[in-house]
C-alpha cells in the first residue's frame, strides 16, 4: 500500500513498536520461558515438562477447565453484550446513559471483590440463596465452574457492549436503509447487514473477554472451589515454596499463550475475511420503539445491567455495615472506612498517577501502532501485529516475575519504583488501545486518507488532520478501557509493589485475602467512586465523542 | 501528543527520583488488621516511616530471594520460622537490645529471631456442627461427614498450612502421611490461611484449620464460631523476624526489630491481636487458655526446614491425585 520511501514516519513507528515489545516483553519473559524447555532434574534442554503436562490428568483437566470457562464466558458475554449495545444505540431506551454508566462500573470492580460478593449472595449460606430457597428455589452450588462463569460474564460483558456500541454508531445508515427498502425486515437486516458490519469490533470485544477470563485468576481463586484452571495452577506452581525452577509454571504459561494465539488468529481471520468500510457520513439515528417492543426491550436492558450491578451494590452496602474485627454486626457506620484511613491518601494517589501516566503512554503509542496495523500490511507489520497481542496472553503473575528479575539487575534497576508498575500497566493494556484504534480504522474507508496524500499532504500530517479526528471515538474508548483495567490491575503489581507504591486493588486484595470483607468493601467503594467521578469528568471534558462511547 | 509524552516522562522521572530519607522496608505475611494497627503506631513512636509489603509467606521468601543481588527490603516480619530457617543464607544475624528478656524456649533460629508464639487450632461453625459432632483430634477431620467442608490453605503455599502438615506428621510419625491424606480428601482449598476463619464464620465451611489468633478474632467479634485445640497435640512455635543481608536501611531495620520485641509492642500483640508473647515478662492473651493447659507437641525447626522440599513435593503429589 505504501507508495513512499521506506523510511517514512510509519516505519519509525513500526520500529518503535518492535523496540517496546523487545524491551518490555521479550527481554523480561525470556528467562521465564527458557525454563519450560529445561529438564528439572538434569538441567538439560528437553521437552520433559511438556510430556509431563500431557501425561498427567491433573494438568490436562486444568487445561480443559480453562478452555471451557473462557468459551462459555465469551458466549454469554456476547449474548448479553450485543443486545444491550444494539438496543441502547439504535433505539430510544429510557435512562440508557445511566445503563451504560452502570455497565462500565461493572468493569471497575476488581475481580476479587466481585467474586466475593457472589459468595455472600449465593454461597452456601448466602442471603440470596436462602431467600430463594425459602420460596422453594434451590440453586446449584456457586463453587465451581458455574460460579466462575457467572461472575466472569457479568463482569466482562461490557467489553462486548462497549466495542459493539462504538462500531454500531459508526456504520453507514444507508446500507441498512437499502436493505430495508429491498424488503428485509428488522431481524434479517440485523443479521445480514448490521452484524457483518460490526463483526470486527464485536469479535474484538469478545476476544478481550476471552483473554480476560482465560487469564483471570482472582475469580477462580475465590469461587472456583477445587476447580483448577490454568492461571490458578500457574500461580500455585510459581508461588509454591519449593518448586524453585519454574519449569512447570512456564510450561503452563506457554500453553496458555498458545491457546490464546490460536483464538486471536481465529478472530483476525473472522474480522478480515470480508472488508467493509464506510465514509462516516450517514451516521445512524436512534429510533423510537413500537408499543409492543418497548416494554420487553426496556426489561431486557435493565435486567442485564441490574445483574451486573448487583455485586457492586453488595460491596457498597457491606462497606457501611458495622463490624467487630472481621465479623459483621447489625447496624451501620463508618468503622471500615476509619480502619483504612492511614492508607487511603497514598493508595488513591498512587493508583491515579500510575494509571494516568500509563494511559497517556498507552493511548499515544497504541493509536500510532493501531494505525500502522490497520493501514500498512507489509511484512514487518504482519510480524508486529501478533507480537502486540502477546501481553494479552501472558498471565500477569508471569509478567510480574519476569519484571522482578529483568529490571533488578544490570543495566536497569527499577524494582521498588512506581515506574516498574507503570510499565506493567503499559505493556499489559497496550493491546486494548492498539485493537480499538485498528478496528475503528478498519471500518473507515482508506480513500479518505489517500485523498489527503494525493493532495500532497505528508503521511504525518495526513494522520493528524484526517485519520486522527476520525479515530477520536475509538481512541477515547480504548483509552478508557485501558485506564479502567489499569486502575484494577492486580496480578502483576501484587508481585512488584513495595509499601510506598501500594495501589487500591492491592489493598483490597490484601483485605479480602485475610477475610476482612468490610475494609475491602470500603476500599472498593472508594475506588468505584473516584473512578466513576473521573470517568464523568473526562466525558464532560472531551464532549460528545467520549460521551457517546461510554454513555455518561 | 508529543508534549503529553514528554509530560509523562517527567512524571516518571520525578517518581523514580523520590526517596524517603528515614524509612524501613518490610516484607510481611502479617494479617491486615495487625498491619492497620501497628504500622501507624511504629511511625508515631519512632518517627521512622514504615513501608510494608504484605504477601503470603512463601511469596515473601520467593521475592526476597529473587531480589537478593540488590535487596529492596530491610526486614522480614512475621513469617513461618521454618521458611526463615531454610533460607538463613539471605538473612543477617542481629542480636536485639532486649534479647535477655526473650524466652529461651523460642531461641531456635539461625540468623532469625522469634517474634510471637503461634499455634494450630480448629475453628468450627457452631450452627453447622453441634458440640457432639465437633472434631476433637486431627484424625477426626478425615471423617466423611466433613467432606469438602474443611477450609485450609495449601501446604506448598502457606507457611501456617505447612506447619499443620508437619503437626500431623510430628504427632503420628510414620502414619502421619496416611492420616494427612485422609484430611486432604475433605479439604476445600482457600486462597490464604487468613481467609479460613472467614469461610467458617460465614457458614461456607464447617471446620477450618488456622492459627489461634486468626480464629480468636472471629470468636471475639461475636461470630458463630468456636476454637478447638486438637487433643492429640498442637504445635506451638514462634513465627520469625529477620534482618535481610545487604538491607539498604539496616539501622532503621534494627530499630524496627527492637520495637517489635519491646514490651509495649508485645503487650499490644497480646491484648489486641491475641498473639502469645515470646517475652518472659508478658501475660497470656485475655480469654485464651494458658499454654500449659493445652496439649502441645515438640516442633523441631531444623527438621521442618530440612524436609520442606521433600514434604512439599509429597503434598503436591497427593493434591494432584485428588485434583486439588
Amino acid at each position: 500500500m505504501s507508495r513512499r520511501s521506506p523510511l517514512d514516519v510509519w516505519s519509525a513507528v513500526t520500529l518503535a513498536g518492535f523496540a517496546c515489545v523487545l524491551m518490555f516483553l521479550i527481554y523480561p519473559l525470556f528467562d521465564v520461558f527458557r525454563y519450560s524447555f529445561i529438564d528439572k532434574t538434569t538441567g538439560a534442554l528437553s521437552l520433559s515438562n511438556y510430556t509431563q503436562f500431557f501425561g498427567r490428568k491433573y494438568y490436562i483437566n486444568a487445561f480443559i477447565h480453562s478452555m471451557f470457562i473462557a468459551v462459555a464466558t465469551t458466549a454469554f458475554s456476547i449474548l448479553l453484550g450485543v443486545p444491550l449495545a444494539f438496543l441502547t444505540t439504535r433505539y430510544r431506551i429510557r435512562g440508557s446513559a445511566m445503563l451504560n454508566t452502570l455497565a462500565v462500573l461493572a468493569l471497575l470492580s476488581p475481580p476479587f471483590i466481585g467474586a466475593y460478593s457472589w459468595v455472600t449472595m449465593l454461597g452456601r449460606s448466602g442471603f440470596l440463596r436462602q431467600a430463594l430457597s425459602s420460596i422453594g428455589l434451590i440453586l446449584p452450588p456457586i463453587y465451581g465452574p458455574l460460579g466462575i462463569i457467572l461472575a466472569d460474564t457479568l463482569q466482562y460483558y461490557p467489553f462486548v457492549t462497549l466495542m459493539t456500541a462504538g462500531a454500531l454508531m459508526t456504520t453507514d445508515r444507508s446500507l441498512e436503509e437499502a436493505s430495508q427498502n429491498l424488503g428485509a425486515r428488522g431481524i434479517r437486516t440485523f443479521l445480514t447487514v448490521t452484524l457483518p458490519l460490526v463483526l470486527p469490533s464485536l469479535t474484538g470485544g469478545a476476544l478481550i473477554v476471552f483473554m480476560m477470563s482465560l487469564s483471570n485468576f482472582g475469580t477462580p481463586m475465590i469461587i472456583g472451589g477445587n476447580y483448577l484452571v490454568l492461571p490458578t495452577l500457574a500461580y500455585n506452581l510459581y508461588t509454591s515454596e519449593v518448586a524453585e525452577s519454574p519449569g512447570m509454571a512456564s510450561t503452563v504459561s506457554i500453553l496458555l499463550m498458545v491457546c490464546a494465539s490460536g483464538v486471536i488468529a481465529l478472530q483476525q481471520w473472522a474480522s478480515t475475511r470480508r472488508k467493509y468500510a464506510s465514509m462516516l457520513v450517514n451516521r445512524p439515528v436512534q429510533k423510537r420503539l413500537g408499543p409492543v417492543w418497548a416494554g420487553p426491550a426496556h426489561v431486557l436492558c435493565y435486567l442485564i445491567v441490574a445483574l451486573s450491578t448487583l455485586p457492586l451494590a453488595v460491596v457498597v452496602y457491606y462497606s457501611f455495615r458495622n463490624t467487630s474485627g472481621p465479623v459483621f454486626k447489625t447496624g451501620y457506620g463508618l468503622a471500615s472506612y476509619r480502619s483504612i484511613f492511614f492508607e487511603v491518601p497514598k493508595t488513591v494517589t498512587n493508583s491515579f498517577v500510575y494509571a494516568l501516566v500509563a494511559v497517556v503512554l498507552i493511548a499515544s503509542v497504541g493509536t500510532l501502532l493501531g494505525f500502522v496495523i490497520a493501514r500498512r500490511r507489509r511484512l514487518s507489520v504482519r510480524v508486529l501485529d501478533p507480537l502486540l497481542m502477546v501481553p494479552y496472553m501472558v498471565p500477569g503473575t508471569v509478567l510480574g516475575i519476569g519484571f522482578i528479575v529483568a529490571f533488578n539487575r544490570k543495566p536497569i534497576y527499577l524494582a521498588g519504583t512506581g515506574v516498574i508498575i507503570i510499565l506493567t500497566y503499559f505493556i499489559r493494556r497496550l493491546p486494548y488501545s492498539v485493537r480499538s484504534a485498528a478496528s475503528i480504522l478498519k471500518q473507515i474507508d482508506p480513500a479518505l486518507e489517500e485523498a489527503g496524500i494525493n493532495l500532497g499532504s505528508p503521511p504525518g500530517r495526513t494522520f493528524r488532520t484526517i485519520a486522527l479526528p476520525l479515530m477520536k471515538a475509538g481512541i477515547i474508548s480504548g483509552a478508557i478501557m485501558s485506564w479502567v483495567t489499569s486502575m484494577n490491575e492486580l496480578s502483576a503489581s501484587i508481585l512488584l509493589y513495595v509499601g510506598k507504591t501500594m495501589t487500591m486493588p492491592i489493598k483490597i486484595y490484601l483485605s479480602v485475602l485475610d477475610g476482612y470483607f468490610g475494609t475491602a468493601s470500603a476500599m472498593s467503594t472508594i475506588l468505584l467512586v473516584v473512578t466513576g467521578l473521573a470517568l464523568y469528568l473526562v466525558n464532560r471534558w472531551t464532549g460528545k465523542a467520549g460521551a457517546t462511547i461510554v454513555g455518561l | 501528543m508529543k508534549r503529553l509524552v514528554i509530560a509523562a516522562m517527567c512524571v516518571i522521572l520525578s517518581l523514580s527520583a523520590y526517596a524517603a530519607p528515614n524509612k524501613v522496608v518490610v516484607y510481611t505475611a502479617h494479617e491486615e488488621a495487625i498491619l492497620n494497627l501497628l504500622a501507624p503506631l511504629f511511625q508515631k513512636e519512632t518517627g521512622i516511616t514504615l513501608e510494608y509489603v504484605k504477601l503470603a509467606s512463601g511469596d515473601v521468601i520467593k521475592r526476597a530471594k529473587a531480589e537478593s543481588s540488590n535487596p529492596q527490603a530491610d526486614v522480614i516480619w512475621s513469617i513461618g520460622g521454618e521458611q526463615l530457617e531454610a533460607n538463613s543464607d539471605i538473612l543477617a544475624a542481629y542480636t536485639p537490645k532486649e534479647w535477655s528478656k526473650i524466652n529461651p524456649l523460642f531461641k531456635v533460629g539461625t540468623n532469625w529471631l522469634p517474634y510471637t508464639g503461634i499455634m494450630n487450632v480448629f475453628i468450627i461453625n457452631t450452627k453447622l456442627v453441634t458440640a457432639d459432632k465437633a472434631p476433637k483430634k486431627w484424625t477426626d477431620l478425615a471423617d466423611p461427614r466433613f467432606a469438602k467442608m474443611i477450609s485450609s490453605a495449601r501446604a506448598d503455599k502457606s507457611g501456617s498450612s505447612y506447619m499443620q502438615l508437619c503437626n500431623v506428621i510430628a504427632v503420628y510419625k510414620d502414619k502421619g502421611w496416611d492420616i494427612y491424606k485422609g484430611l486432604l480428601k475433605n479439604f476445600a482449598i482457600s486462597g490464604s490461611s487468613g481467609a479460613v476463619p472467614k469461610f467458617v464464620n460465614d457458614g461456607e465451611a464447617m471446620v477450618g484449620i488456622t492459627l489461634e489468633d486468626n480464629a480468636y478474632r472471629f470468636v471475639k467479634g461475636g461470630g458463630p464460631v468456636q476454637i478447638v485445640y486438637p487433643e492429640d497435640g498442637t504445635v506451638a512455635a514462634p513465627d520469625g523476624l529477620a534482618l535481610l543481608k545487604g538491607a539498604p536501611n539496616a539501622e532503621a531495620g534494627k530499630a524496627f526489630i527492637d520495637w517489635c520485641l519491646s514490651k509495649s509492642t508485645q503487650e499490644i500483640l497480646v491484648d489486641q491481636m491475641f498473639r502469645r508473647s515470646v517475652r518472659t515478662d508478658c501475660k497470656d492473651p485475655p480469654g485464651l487458655p494458658a499454654i500449659g493447659k493445652i496439649k502441645t507437641v515438640a516442633y523441631d525447626f531444623a527438621w521442618a526446614a530440612k524436609n520442606q522440599g521433600d514434604f512439599t513435593k509429597r503434598f503436591q503429589d497427593l493434591a494432584m491425585d485428588l485434583g486439588l
